[in-house]
């Protein structure tokens, strides 16, 4: 049963024209949408990198930040 | 020319327009009064639905002056301010310097969670090019899920999108609906056990420098990556430093509130010249409703679902409440508050609001840069 239905679905895809209504369908609509979904993938991976990067940043001026304010500031009559 | 001849040729102008058009316009004033009625009576972003509504109603009466070809006032705004993307940029001086990201600075790892709850624009942006929209108005309309007005504005018209009255309706309705749409969302993807998670806030003291410092590099890293982004990114941040530099007090304000208020004034009248029946009135209006809806829903989920597998590898002490990646979706300060206040009903000394509003502010840097991105994918 399962075999006549690899078999009836590989007759159907090899048919001329369920393929040139696929070719037609992927023209139409597939080719945008697979465009969207790499766009949409590649989008949301560079959305996180460029916060971490953002992130980093701000983690490491608070460090700075930190720092410069636990240095005590030599009196101005010091000498 | 005598008075008869001249009521003569009026009414012979409007026996020249088809019944169907009469149709449509008397569609336009319903919604035009709908969206005054939501402004007033339902407080609904008043600001810009009042100016949107009354303007629906100016451009949709036969033969309008408003949108003559010329001298039209409504076209010459258009064209001066929107057409150029002129007004949504100015109107983000006005919001950078009016948002505080005091909480974010002490906290930068909740920045990670404004990155993920952009996941609603990227879902969308691939449903809507399954729906058969051309790309560059599904990317228009994915932008909605930025449930940043502006950013929308300035991204369906530098992509020429042919919906832009929709989307801009889309985009400023949902962003007032935010604590009905996003309670169930929250709901459905978290246990009662997890949004009873208490997270410990400690106010770290942020330095002058790093307030100064932050709008400046971020404008940078911004711009260096994302080149289109760099204008929407960059006013944001410019009314920031305005605000931080501690200098320029009376600018800081003028842009908070004067700046602000005149530009919502022009926006919202102006973006009413996109709400001609002509161009609304169409089948592809509801499905961009549905997709609006679409984004902001996948927004909160993925905000949430991200703080959940962090959770995962988290130490026990150590968990986030996953409500606070809901308010990633940037619509500030509304979202916060959402999560702030089903923290609190779960558990009375539940305070997330801090945190939340940390998130909040990143998923604004995270929204303009995602609008930013898709416009690099095109060359415009």
């Amino acid at each position: 049963m399962l075999q006549r239905l690899i078999l009836g679905v590989g007759l159907l895809l090899s048919a001329e024209t369920t393929q040139a209504a696929l070719r037609e369908a992927y023209a139409r609509s597939g080719s945008d949408f697979i465009n969207a979904l790499l766009m949409s993938a590649v989008g949301l991976i560079g959305i996180f990198v460029v916060i971490g990067v953002i992130a980093l940043m701000v983690t490491v001026l608070n460090k700075i930040g930190r720092k410069k304010d636990k240095k005590p500031k030599p009196p101005k009559d010091a000498a | 020319m005598n008075f008869f001849d001249s009521l003569a040729g009026i009414v012979q102008h409007w026996g020249t327009i088809p019944w169907n058009l009469w149709l449509m316009y008397a569609v336009m004033w319903i919604i035009g009064g709908t969206l005054i009625f939501l402004a007033i009576k339902k407080e609904m972003e008043p600001s810009l639905l009042l100016p949107m509504g009354f303007g629906t109603i100016l451009v949709n009466i036969p033969l309008s002056g408003a949108i003559d070809e010329t001298d039209g006032a409504i076209r010459i705004l258009y064209d001066a301010g929107i057409a150029n993307e002129l007004f949504p940029l100015l109107l983000f001086i006005g919001i950078g310097a009016m948002i505080d990201f005091g909480p974010l600075l002490s906290n930068p790892k909740l920045m990670l969670f404004g990155a993920a709850a952009q996941f609603g624009i990227f879902f969308t942006f691939s449903m809507a090019t399954l729906l058969r929209f051309p790309i560059a108005d599904a990317a228009s309309i994915a932008i909605i899920g930025a449930a940043d007005g502006p950013t929308s504005i300035f991204v369906a018209n530098t992509l020429h999108s042919q919906f832009t009255g929709a989307i801009i309706v889309a985009a400023y309705s949902y962003m007032a609906l935010v604590p009905i749409i996003q309670p169930p969302v929250i709901r459905l993807l978290t246990t009662k056990k997890e949004r009873m998670i208490h997270m410990k806030y400690t106010a770290a003291s942020i330095s002058k420098r790093t307030r100064i410092l932050f709008p400046i590099f971020v404008t940078l890293i911004a711009g260096i990556v994302s080149p289109k982004a760099v204008a929407l990114v960059g006013f944001l941040m410019f009314g920031n430093l305005l605000r931080e530099c501690g200098v320029l007090d009376s600018l800081s304000e003028t842009a908070q509130n004067a700046l602000a208020n005149i530009i919502t004034i022009f926006l919202g009248i102006t973006v009413a010249f996109n709400m001609q029946a002509e161009k609304f009135l169409r089948w592809q209006t509801l499905m961009i409703l549905g997709l609006g809806l679409v984004a902001f829903i996948f927004d909160t989920a993925g905000g949430v679902l991200f703080a959940k597998l962090l959770n995962v590898f988290l130490p026990k002490g150590k968990k986030i409440n996953p409500m606070i990646g809901a308010a990633g979706i940037s619509a500030f300060p509304m979202s916060s508050r959402v999560v702030h206040k089903m923290a609190l009903h779960e558990d009375k000394q539940n305070f997330i609001l801090m945190q939340a509003t940390g998130v909040n502010v990143s998923g604004q840097i995270a929204s303009v840069l995602a609008g930013g991105i898709i416009l690099n994918f095109f060359n415009v």
